[in-house]
């Protein structure tokens, strides 16, 4: 699966709102477009509301997974 | 994985209802009620649970004896008006304008104040933080009030007729008699907001415990004002000498002035809904907060003829006899419940 | 009996509710100056455009009496931005920090401490001063609480508004909230209920507070604050007087959020770094003291206090905004500044 490969990784483990999508955004801004970052979350409001701010500012989410009890992770690639 | 959650959640619902089981028990001592009694310079309180009578005293302090320079049948039977919160209790002796504060949790007299001037009868705001005095007429005067004492100068307050008079939730408005007619008017300057023409006025008002209705009370009939509608939206006829609403304040309970019943009318029109026949002449009646109602009677058939506390109208009707020397004869009885709420308030949400 | 009854279950519905649409109401208001996806916001507009004329009815019927909340302009805007950037702090809105806590996020837990610390405080401890000075200047309408219903009366002096004219002024508003609603793009990357679910539970969970409330004889609807405030304080000084039903709303609160929780499988028990944990405790108390000098939260304001069109309410509402909004634009900033020392990216 394409969600399996990233350039970067981006722990938000312990963070709520607004840290999870402000960090979320800047981890993106070190990007370049077409690089996949991949984010992961302990909640399932930020693993709604990231992926949901960061299609609508126009990157491409290309998966939201959980991957256990209170942990998701979210791959996105940065649309430059 | 599962297991460890389970484990949780029967730890956290056991939690749980060792809370509920605490709050229950505390809240069930939270608020309790009291009938107070007054004839001259004595003073009585029942207990309107089981009718006993759990303080008896007389109402002088340190600084202020209503029997000084006078005989004991000549002291004129207070007024009884408690605070808002029911904390205090105000025993008004008008000859002297003068009143005995008595704490109403250890129900002894603590202090006197000192009132206008030819005051007749006093009402506190909703809050508590007022006291219109009436002097005489249609003259009023507002004093600042707190915790029992009168904290500062009082000032001429707008005329609001003789009758007995409301406040609104948080007394921004207050309620009067203007000629006939039912004034709403500001609590702070005066001015009136609504003018409601309500027909064979002028009344004793009296408002709900939701705020949302006046009841007028005269003896010709009752009226019925719906504040928010700023109307009369209903009448009954008969002669009336006062009257309580029911906690819910959906029903208004009114006593005859004959004292022989009371009206029980609903306050979406003021019909009658039924009517409570009385074993004997009551010439008041109050309601604890659970609403259940009790009376005072100058003239049962009990105790000699006596004043009696009738507790529970509705229910079993037991008669609480005051002890012997409590009312000389031909002194007046006066009597009126007193809630007190701990805590209570309405100051944030 | 019935009151602790209907509390509970309201409660556990509410908290259900809360959790399974993600109601925070702290994203909701983040959301309307700093991001494009206002699905919250809907989800409490549609709160609001379902409650204006229910209560507008109750209250026509005889069956609810609204109070309103005074309104204090400098009670509602200190407050209501010391709360705004509490919430920014604290990771959450009252509400929030609630249903969070339930699920075991231990930073809402610390928030929520703070929170109640912070409340009695401001009601009965060393800041009490303040907020009576706050709440003396209070400004009325025809002498009584101002609301968009008691409004024109400022235009007209002695005119009296009647129903007639309260569900005029109340249609208005509330067709302006649908023409917003009708509007919403589709929701994308939903986890839980969508936005129009959680506003009509919500919403309908919301008349129930007014309408029990009412059968014990306080005339306001769900709060959050004053509960909170009741129930620390009996923990603390064993005073009951301020146990209502919405205490038991409370309570019943936090299984619901629980329940809601597990279904969603998102229970587990989160530790934030210690730095984190100490900011969402000062958060907390920054929310408990600004709920408590406004004279409410994002519920008992928020959706409450704006639902019988409260002015005071609006006010330390948009108070409460204008808090959030700077506050975020700060962490924003510290953020970036933090991040352009040491890349956050590995």
């Amino acid at each position: 699966m394409a969600e399996d490969t990233f350039d970067s990784e981006l722990d938000l483990s312990g963070e709520v709102c607004p840290y999870t999508l402000v960090k979320s955004k800047l981890a993106l801004e070190d990007l370049v477009a077409g690089q996949v970052l991949r984010i992961t979350v302990d909640n399932n409001e930020s693993a709604g509301n990231v992926p949901k701010g960061l299609s609508l500012d126009g990157h491409e989410v290309l998966g939201v997974n959980r991957e256990g009890k209170g942990k998701w992770s979210i791959t996105v690639k940065h649309a430059g | 994985m599962h297991s460890g959650t389970m484990r949780r959640r029967g730890r956290g619902s056991r939690t749980v209802v060792a809370l509920l089981m605490l709050v229950i028990g505390a809240a069930a001592f939270a608020q309790s009620d009291w009938i107070y009694a007054a004839a001259g310079d004595r003073f009585a309180v029942v207990d309107p649970r089981d009718g006993s009578v759990v303080e008896t005293g007389r109402l002088a302090t340190a600084d202020y004896d209503p029997a000084a320079g006078r005989d004991r049948a000549n002291i004129a039977t207070p007024l009884i008006v408690p605070t808002p919160g029911g904390k205090y209790v105000f025993f008004v002796f008008a000859d002297d304008a003068r009143a005995v504060v008595v704490d109403a949790e250890s129900h002894a007299p603590v202090w006197s104040v000192e009132l206008p001037a030819g005051t007749q009868t006093i009402s506190f705001s909703s809050m508590g933080e007022t006291i219109l005095a009436n002097t005489g007429g249609t003259r009023w005067i507002e004093l600042p009030h707190r915790q029992g004492r009168i904290t500062g100068a009082g000032r001429t307050a707008p005329s609001l007729g003789a009758g007995a008079i409301a406040f609104n939730r948080r007394a921004t408005r207050v309620y009067g008699s203007r000629g006939a007619d039912l004034v709403f008017a500001l609590t702070a300057s005066g001015d009136a907001v609504q003018t409601v023409r309500v027909d064979g006025g002028p009344y004793d008002w009296h408002i709900s415990p939701n705020f949302r209705f006046l009841v007028g009370v005269s003896e010709r009939r009752l009226a019925l004002v719906d504040e928010t509608r700023g109307q009369a939206t209903g009448y009954l006829d008969g002669s009336f000498s006062g009257g309580v609403f029911h906690p819910s304040s959906r029903q208004f309970f009114a006593l005859t002035a004959d004292g022989g019943s009371i009206v029980v009318a609903e306050t979406g029109r003021l019909r009658e809904q039924s009517r409570i026949d009385l074993p004997f002449r009551l010439t008041a009646i109050f309601r604890e907060e659970s609403g259940r109602l009790h009376g005072l009677s100058h003239s049962s058939p009990f105790g000699a003829g006596s004043p009696v506390i009738l507790t529970d109208i509705t229910g079993d009707q037991g008669i609480v006899e005051f002890p012997a020397g409590f009312a000389e004869p031909g002194v007046d009885v006066a009597a009126t419940i007193v809630t007190l709420r701990p805590g209570g308030g309405f100051a944030c949400f | 009996m019935t009151s602790i009854i209907t509390g509970l279950v309201t409660g556990f519905v509410g908290g259900y509710a809360l959790q399974r649409g993600g109601f925070c109401m702290h994203s909701a208001f983040r959301s309307i100056a700093y991001e494009k996806d206002h699905s919250i916001v809907r989800a409490w507009l549609l709160v609001l455009a379902i409650n204006i004329p229910a209560l507008l009815l109750l209250e026509q019927l005889g069956l609810i009496f609204p109070a309103r909340a005074p309104f204090s302009v400098l009670a509602g805007l200190i407050g209501g931005v010391v709360f705004g950037i509490g919430m920014v702090l604290a990771g959450g809105c009252v509400s929030g920090t609630y249903y969070r806590t339930s699920k075991g996020m231990t930073g809402s837990l610390v928030a929520l401490l703070g929170f109640a610390a912070g409340g009695l405080m401001m009601t009965q401890g060393i800041l009490r001063p303040l907020r009576s000075w706050a709440l003396g200047h209070e400004i009325l309408i025809a002498g009584e609480e101002a609301s968009l219903y008691n409004l024109p009366t400022i235009f007209a002096s002695g005119f009296f508004p009647g129903f007639g004219l309260r569900w005029i002024i109340a249609g208005v508003v509330v067709i302006a909230i649908a023409i917003f609603l009708l509007r919403a793009p589709k929701q994308t990357f939903t986890i839980g209920w969508p936005w129009w679910v959680t506003g009509i539970v919500i919403g309908v969970v919301a008349i129930g507070g007014w309408y029990f409330s009412s059968l014990e004889y306080r005339d306001y609807g769900l709060s959050i604050v004053q509960p909170t405030n009741a129930i620390a304080g009996w923990l603390v000084n064993g005073e009951t007087g301020g146990i209502n039903w919405t205490a038991w709303f409370l309570i019943g609160l936090v299984p619901g959020a629980f329940a809601a929780a597990w279904r969603g499988g998102d229970l587990s028990l989160r530790v934030p770094s210690a730095g984190r944990l100490l900011q969402n405790l000062g958060g907390g108390i920054l929310m408990g003291w600004g709920a408590n000098l406004a004279g409410g939260c994002n519920i008992g304001h928020g959706v409450t206090g704006m639902s019988v069109l409260s002015i005071g309410s609006i006010w330390a509402t948009a108070a409460t905004m204008l808090g959030v909004w700077a506050m975020t634009w700060l962490v924003f900033r510290i953020t970036r500044s933090q991040a352009g020392a040491k890349p956050a990216s590995a």
